[in-house]
């Protein structure tokens, strides 16, 4: 799964910090690794020119933000169609935020926010128009306080 | 407290990229660097602004994700929430629980892990719970993301 270079304890490092605060500075990242500040920069390149990390992003109180939950979608899919093309119709829609394909009892499934009970329910008739779904199920969430690109490690409760 | 068209703006240029100097968002938005300065730490002292981060390929690092669905006996939930934060699955793997209001299921788990084995080792941890009625595991095989398609415009409507 990593092609042509490889990703080693110092990046890993890199990374640990940059999920907490992807603002920090390179010299402060230099100084808490024991590294140049030069090689740290070099590796933030490559970490994101090969795709490992995205480009930092911002995290925003989503209850501030208008949001009220999460809203899950999990939809079985007609046998046939092309999931591609329901993804790509799933994209579409207003504050979808993620959508996975997977294995199991399900094809796929989609999260999106919602700022209220309105708005739930226009996002639950959009997801629903969709052609060729087999079956929607839907899970509604309190939170998440944080709001990013759903990520399950931040807002919830590692344990 | 209240936002404005501009804050939001703000919000944007450090949505693509949270890495910005404040001076290239004062040059991008025809403000003084001040300007973006002050606003940036009002949203932050708010609370508005929680923080930065960055987003892992976990798939590219080798690490596998799973949703898994508990359905207990309702009264039991809290009990099976504690009982799995007990067992501390989280040595094994990164595992972040919470609770679903309307749902099949009481409880999901989002575990991140690198050996797919895990995941049953996970299902029959759980499973021994006496108030667990059923675990369903799907893995995520893969994820579009599209962050910045947010609609923030309640942020500027809403006073808070």
């Amino acid at each position: 799964m990593i092609e042509g270079f490889s990703v080693d304890e110092v990046d890993f490092k890199i990374i640990d910090i940059l999920k907490q605060d992807a603002r920090i500075s390179f010299s402060k990242i230099a100084q808490k690794l024991g590294v140049g500040t030069d090689s740290v920069i070099r590796r933030y390149k490559k970490l994101l020119k090969t795709g490992i990390i995205s480009k930092p992003t911002i995290v925003l109180n989503s209850r501030m933000c208008g949001f009220q939950g999460i809203v899950d979608f999990y939809i079985k899919i007609q046998s046939g169609t092309d999931v591609n093309d329901v993804i790509a119709q799933l994209g579409k829609i207003k504050n979808v935020n993620k959508i996975s394909r997977t294995l199991g009892d399900i094809d796929l499934l989609c999260n999106a926010f919602f700022s209220d009970f309105e708005d739930l329910v226009k996002l639950t008739r959009s997801v629903k128009a969709i052609d060729h779904l087999l079956s929607v199920e839907v899970s509604v969430y309190v939170g998440p306080d944080w709001l990013i690109p759903l990520d399950f490690e931040v807002g919830h409760t590692h344990i | 407290m209240k936002f404005d068209k501009v804050d939001l703006q703000i919000i944007k240029c450090l949505q693509e990229d949270a890495r910005t100097p404040f001076t290239a968002i004062a040059k991008r938005l025809g403000l003084s660097t001040s300007a973006v300065q002050s606003r940036f730490y009002k949203m932050q002292d708010s609370g508005l602004i929680v923080g930065a981060t960055v987003l892992v390929d976990r798939a590219r690092l080798g690490y596998y994700e799973t949703f898994m669905g508990i359905k207990t006996v309702s009264s039991n939930t809290s009990e099976v929430i504690a009982y799995l934060k007990n067992l501390k699955i989280g040595r094994y793997c990164s595992v972040y629980c919470y609770e679903a209001i309307i749902s099949y299921y009481n409880i999901f788990l989002a575990i991140i892990h690198k050996d797919v084995l895990d995941i049953h080792l996970i299902k029959d941890m759980v499973l021994q719970h006496p108030g667990v009625i059923k675990v369903n595991a799907n893995l995520l095989t893969s994820a579009k993301k599209d962050y910045c398609a947010l609609d923030l415009r309640n942020l500027i409507d809403r006073r808070v």
